[in-house]
């Protein structure tokens, strides 16, 4: 993943970009692989860490496994 | 900015507010431009902004940045994250706008754009966007509990399975009338079908594309997903063009139902990988920039109303739904307004990820302004026709015939300009054999879509495109909800009658699964067929039922509010929740009594069954039945329809039952001193 990541070095486009691309991907049902890692590593430091791919898949079935509550 | 520019500033906004609203409701003559009907709708939800929602922010619920959210206090990288508040605001609006908003308004403007307009704003800023904004702080103190949960926790396990089972039979309903308004869209539309079926192809695609071959791309299928789908568009004209393909795809309604009852069954039981998750990544992404794309075409044009302030038809009249003004404007126009669909997404995910409760305010409030300026854009859309043109694309053939001069001359003796070279004109610019009866919201929505923007980019060589491009948008986006929602259904019927039932309340097991998908398509595939063959094209008397049973979800989530006000203490600010929840109460229980028992055929069930029953007696066939054992079964129709009907009324009445039962024993007992449970 090229994921570009905030810090202060970074411009604002930068920044708007990494929002833009955040709230796309969550409003598919995908939240932010990086933050569940930095989660993992920072409370569960003994448990493995799941691929992207894999990450994805049960973020997938998650969302959609029970269909969706979706406005009219 | 000091006090005084700050105080200028709003009243300001407010004069400028009020002479928008005084421009379009006082304007008889000439027309109105649509400028002054965005500006209206943008100064009211400003000012409800930045006053009502300020005062229930801070003076009722006190919220506070310090008080631990869920996000923060329960953190796991996966639901429970603390979101930037754009971020999240962008993925709440994505969730909360659907086609509803798009559609109401469409078929309100029957009366003109007045009524529905001022529905649209008053009812989003003292109802839509509240209880979107207090059921999102409930739910955000409560862990982010879901609507059904805080129901059953604050109300009863019996107030808990009833409303359950009202928001099955609202989900039925609301399949039922979307695949209707697709059905009615590409039906004999040889375009608009290739156009649709060739989404089921590129989902395919999409889905083994991103399981196998780059997983979790989805930027890079969905630009892949969207380039193909413009190609379909295209190609559609060919298909159209050509004698052997478009008899293929000239499809009848009553096929079209069939392919639809056939890919719902499917689509709901493949894995979510291979068809949902594309289909929801192109829809979600389509409809944000279609959205998007309207905005910028109304502001960039800023097109004249043709459709009158008022019209006669607030008599209840009407051709495209039967019943007055009063209840049936507000049933008609429910997202927009208030929605009770959002009172589940507001309770979903959203309060899971709220950073601050303080931004509970823009998300919840700020979102569902932004979903009513939708509806105005749709209303707009579809005033911007010519009215008779409007009136010859939404109502029935039984009332206007099926030739563009027998359309012309009924339509010109209620009123309306219309000939039928202006028929034929507009069916050609938009690249269709007819328009005619092509009701359902969705057609009308597309043509002034596409004269808005044509007007933009591309003039008149354009507008057959974005015609279908509109059609596209809103059958992809339907049929996404279709997938999703007949799901949605089966796991309801595996939860409610599980108990009962054990086979079929397996949920790994395939028999039970396919058993409880197949009762969830039988539900709304039997009102969708049951809609397309209706004499009066289904809309006519389907949608009033289900705009009760979406008002029916906001009457129950405002009744939660309304007990979870007393019960938590905020007794005094009843009237918030209380007075939207009241008008509710009137129009839904008003317009279901109506719609049963009603005794002019065109609105009460039972009156239409009555009177097929005495024909049938006497041996005559009335049409569009063409023998007596379909005269039996649209009777059976009617009734069905009158038995739904007191489903929705029953489930209400019992609801306020339990919310009453719960507030007495509240208001002797101490309040519970902090919802939030930790």
């Amino acid at each position: 993943m090229n994921r570009i990541k905030n810090g202060a070095s970074h411009n604002v486009l930068a920044m708007l970009f990494d929002r833009v691309q955040q709230s796309a991907r969550l409003m598919c049902g995908l939240p932010d692989y990086d933050i569940y890692v930095q989660h993992l590593r920072k409370v569960h430091p003994g448990q493995s860490v799941p691929s992207y791919e894999m990450f994805f898949r049960g973020r997938q079935e998650a969302r959609y496994g029970r269909g969706m509550a979706r406005c009219c | 900015m000091n006090g005084a520019v700050r105080t200028t500033t709003w009243v300001g906004v407010g004069l400028l507010g009020a002479a928008a609203l005084a421009t379009i409701a006082l304007q008889r003559d000439e027309t109105v431009n649509a400028a002054w009907l965005v500006i209206a709708a943008v100064c009211c939800y400003m000012l409800g902004y930045r006053f009502y929602s300020q005062f229930i922010a801070s003076k009722v619920f006190n919220l506070d940045a310090a008080r631990a959210t869920p996000a923060t206090r329960m953190t796991d990288g996966l639901d429970y994250v603390p979101t930037n508040k754009y971020v999240l605001f962008g993925h709440h609006f994505a969730a909360i706008a659907g086609a509803g908003p798009l559609i109401g308004p469409v078929l309100a403007a029957q009366m003109g754009y007045l009524p529905g307009t001022l529905w649209i704003i008053i009812g989003a800023v003292f109802a839509g966007c509240v209880q979107d904004f207090i059921v999102l702080v409930f739910s955000a103190r409560r862990d982010g509990e879901s609507l059904g949960q805080m129901i059953k926790n604050l109300m009863g396990r019996e107030a808990g399975i009833v409303a359950q089972i009202g928001i099955l039979a609202i989900m039925v309903i609301l399949l039922a009338v979307l695949g209707l308004v697709v059905v009615k869209a590409l039906a004999q539309s040889p375009w608009g079908t290739f156009t649709v079926a060739m989404t089921i192809p590129i989902a395919l695609l999409m889905g083994f594309y991103m399981r196998f071959f780059r997983p979790g791309h989805i930027a890079e299928i969905s630009i892949i997903g969207f380039l193909l789908l413009m190609f379909s568009l295209v190609a559609g004209r060919w298909v159209a063009e050509d004698p052997t393909w478009s008899v293929w795809f000239s499809l009848t309604g009553p096929q079209l139902a069939w392919a639809m009852i056939i890919y719902g069954f499917f689509a709901s039981v493949l894995p979510v990988w291979m068809m949902q998750a594309p289909r929801d990544y192109l829809s979600t992404f389509l409809k944000i920039g279609t959205i998007v794309g309207l905005a910028i075409g109304i502001l960039v044009t800023l097109p004249d109303l043709r459709m009158p302030a008022i019209t006669r038809f607030i008599d209840g009249t009407g051709p495209v739904f039967a019943g007055s003004l009063f209840p049936f404007l507000f049933i008609t126009i429910a997202c927009g307004a208030i929605s009770g669909f959002h009172a589940l997404i507001a309770s979903g995910t959203t309060p899971k990820m709220l950073e601050t409760e303080p931004e509970a305010r823009a998300i919840g409030y700020g979102a569902m302004a932004m979903e009513s300026f939708v509806a105005i854009m749709a209303m707009t859309a579809a005033s911007v026709l010519e009215p008779g043109v409007y009136f010859a694309v939404n109502s029935p053939a039984s009332l206007i015939g099926t030739t563009a001069e027998s359309a012309a001359q009924v339509i010109s003796q209620w009123g309306f300009v219309l000939t039928p070279e202006m028929l034929t004109q507009t069916a050609k610019d938009v690249g269709e054999a007819t328009v005619l009866s092509r009701t359902g919201g969705a057609p009308t929505l597309a043509i002034g879509m596409a004269q808005i923007l044509s007007a933009a980019v591309g003039g008149p060589a354009l507008m057959a495109f974005w015609y279908h491009f509109a059609i596209l948008f809103e059958a992809l986006f339907i049929l996404t909800t279709l997938t999703a929602g007949t799901r949605v259904a089966r796991f309801m019927i595996q939860d409610l009658f599980g108990a009962v039932v054990p086979a079929l309340g397996r949920t790994t097991s395939w028999a039970g699964n396919i058993a409880a998908t197949t009762l969830a398509v039988a539900a709304w595939g039997y009102f969708l067929y049951q809609g397309v063959v209706d004499p009066f094209g289904g809309i006519n008397s389907l949608w009033p039922l289900f705009g009760i049973a979406n008002q029916m979800l906001a009457a129950i989530a405002l009744t939660f509010v309304c007990v979870a006000f007393v019960r938590y203490g905020y007794t005094r600010y009843l009237l918030i929740p209380a007075t939207p929840l009241v008008w509710l109460l009137i129009c839904t229980i008003t317009a279901g009594i109506q719609k049963i028992w009603h005794s002019a055929p065109s609105i009460g069930f039972l009156a239409h069954a009555d009177m097929l029953g005495a024909a049938l007696s006497e041996g005559r066939v009335l049409a569009p039945a063409s023998s007596l054992e379909e005269m039996e079964r649209l009777i059976l129709n009617d009734q069905i329809d009158a038995a739904l009907g007191m489903v929705f009324l029953t489930v209400v009445v019992a609801m306020v039952g339990f919310g009453i039962r719960s507030i007495m024993k509240g208001w002797s007992a101490a309040p519970i001193a902090q919802e939030a449970r930790a």
